[in-house]
């Protein structure tokens, strides 16, 4: 994903975001290949919805005309059931309420944005972690804070950041982990060495492979 | 809902290793490690200020795994209220600290410093603090990764915790009622009594009570009717010590929450054999059970039962 990053400090933040945005693409065209070979694709909720509608309109409509006389009828509208509103549009609330000690709306900074995509793609950040699936979840939390985390005063020094390697957002701290470790980055080279060579043993290798015999 | 033991769910990301059976296990939710080998009977819980089992039991790995000082994280509701959840490069339980500032066990926090424009101008700064929930030491934490429906325990809610041990867990259950609620914290044990009153010197809503929970006479000036009971008392006459304090204190339609380590109750039967027999016990003594749910990733042949308490008839 990151494997042509170069250090942090010479990426933009249109570079970051496009990256980004190509990344979560590529996730979720592989994520749909996998899908399409489990299960067919069943209709979205939104589908269902559209569907129903007119037929939930036309039984009120007749009922209001059979009770009623006809005069009045005239004189009464049909009420047309309105769409129903999503979740998004019926809260206004600026907080979490009481039951969650007033945990503010989350504030969605640019940088908050590229923390959350990321977020989502963490699984990627380190292969060896298993990370439950929450493609459920809305990308941006209706309520959510960004904190800090504070060490225990037992712990070892490893579980402490060091001054220079504290950062003000994911992003910058992922990014700050590749410039010391470079995984992807090596991860890229060793592909890349096994796909590009093209010298005698490896094609040797590669028509015995092939046909079985040496070419 | 229909009442069915289940087994436990997939909590947030890789759980780690527990004590010491599994090295080297980078936990994905909650702290690494846990509580270094095998608890102690009753009153002895493990994990008093020691620099924590992790010690080289699951800890390896050197800088990665768990969450380090000074990482950014998301802090997001949990669906029972009162808790919270954080994300990361790892997922962790939280409670938001009723007392900033002061960690109980060694635990990690998560501070959010939010600054606001007062009406002169001038910044002000406001903190608020989150503990992280470790389940490998805590039982309700484990409980709630795996997924319980109710905890009956909320803001404003009382509480009846029996066998508080050092209030490790009983500090975090202060922290979701908040200061509106109240904790009160049963224990036998004096030693570890003495660490309760200590972690109660700092959360005024807990209230600590240094008795046998089998005598729910002795401390009934002490104890208003709650809306939940809490049991981790690990006895034998387990069941019989939660209907006791359950008649005396607690409200028609109230919640009961019971640790139950098969090993303390039966050693030489099945584990399943066990819980279902405490749970007929529960039924006799009109708590109807609601779930059960195993901690097994978190610990090894303990489950929690859910119950109501009925109305006699």
């Amino acid at each position: 994903m990151m494997a042509n990053i170069a250090p942090s400090t010479t990426l933009s933040d249109d570079q970051i975001d496009q990256l980004l945005k190509e990344a979560e693409v590529r996730l979720q065209a592989k994520q749909q290949s996998q899908n399409d070979k489990a299960v067919v694709a069943v209709p979205s909720k939104s589908d269902i919805v559209k569907v129903s509608k007119p037929e939930v309109s036309a039984p009120k409509a007749t009922t209001s005309t059979s009770t009623k006389d006809n005069a009045k009828s005239e004189e009464l509208s049909i009420r047309v059931p309105e769409s129903r509103r999503s979740k998004k549009e019926m809260t206004t609330k600026t907080n979490a309420g009481p039951s969650w000690y007033n945990l503010p709306k989350t504030d969605l900074t640019p940088q908050l944005k590229k923390d959350l995509q990321l977020l989502r793609m963490r699984d990627v950040l380190d292969s060896k972690r298993f990370y439950r699936k929450d493609s459920s979840r809305p990308l941006v939390p209706e309520f959510s804070s960004v904190g800090t985390i504070i060490e225990g005063p037992t712990d070892f020094y490893n579980a402490r950041l060091t001054k220079k390697e504290r950062k003000r957002t994911l992003l910058e701290e992922v990014l700050e982990t590749e410039d010391v470790t470079r995984k992807f980055k090596s991860k890229y080279g060793e592909i890349q060495d096994v796909k590009t060579s093209g010298k005698k043993g490896h094609y040797k290798k590669m028509m015995e492979n092939r046909y079985g015999r040496k070419g | 809902m229909g009442f069915t033991p289940r087994g436990g769910r997939g909590g947030f990301g890789d759980r780690g290793g527990r004590g010491g059976s599994r090295g080297g296990s980078r936990g994905g939710f909650g702290d690494r490690g846990g509580r270094g080998g095998g608890r102690g009977g009753f009153g002895d819980r493990g994990g008093r200020g020691a620099p924590r089992g992790a010690g080289r039991g699951g800890g390896r790995g050197g800088a990665r795994g768990g969450a380090r000082g000074g990482a950014k994280v998301l802090v997001e509701p949990h669906r029972h209220e009162g808790v919270f959840v954080s994300r990361g490069k790892e997922d962790h339980l939280l409670t938001r600290s009723v007392a900033p500032g002061i960690e109980v066990y060694g635990e990690k926090r998560v501070t959010i410093d939010d600054t606001t424009k007062g009406e002169d101008g001038t910044p002000i700064t406001t903190k608020v603090e989150y503990r992280i929930w470790n389940p490998f030491r805590s039982k309700l934490a484990a409980g709630i990764i795996g997924g319980i429906d109710n905890i009956y325990m909320k803001p404003g809610s009382k509480v009846l915790y029996l066998g508080a041990a050092s209030g490790t867990s009983v500090s975090h259950v202060a922290d979701i009622v908040g200061p509106t609620g109240n904790v009160y914290a049963v224990e036998f044990s004096h030693r570890s009594g003495r660490d309760l009153v200590n972690m109660a010197q700092n959360r005024t809503n807990v209230i600590p009570i240094v008795e046998d929970a089998r005598h729910p006479m002795k401390y009934r000036m002490l104890v208003p009717m709650v809306d939940c009971i809490f049991a981790d008392v690990a006895q034998p006459d387990q069941a019989r010590i939660v209907a006791l304090n359950a008649q005396q204190f607690l409200k028609v339609g109230g919640g009961v929450v019971i640790s139950i380590k098969a090993n303390c109750i039966d050693s030489t039967a099945a584990p399943e054999a066990v819980f279902a027999q405490e749970v007929q016990k529960l039924r006799a003594e009109r708590i109807k059970p609601q779930e059960q749910l195993t901690l097994e990733p978190y610990e090894r042949d303990h489950c929690i039962v859910i119950g109501q308490y009925q109305e006699a008839n």
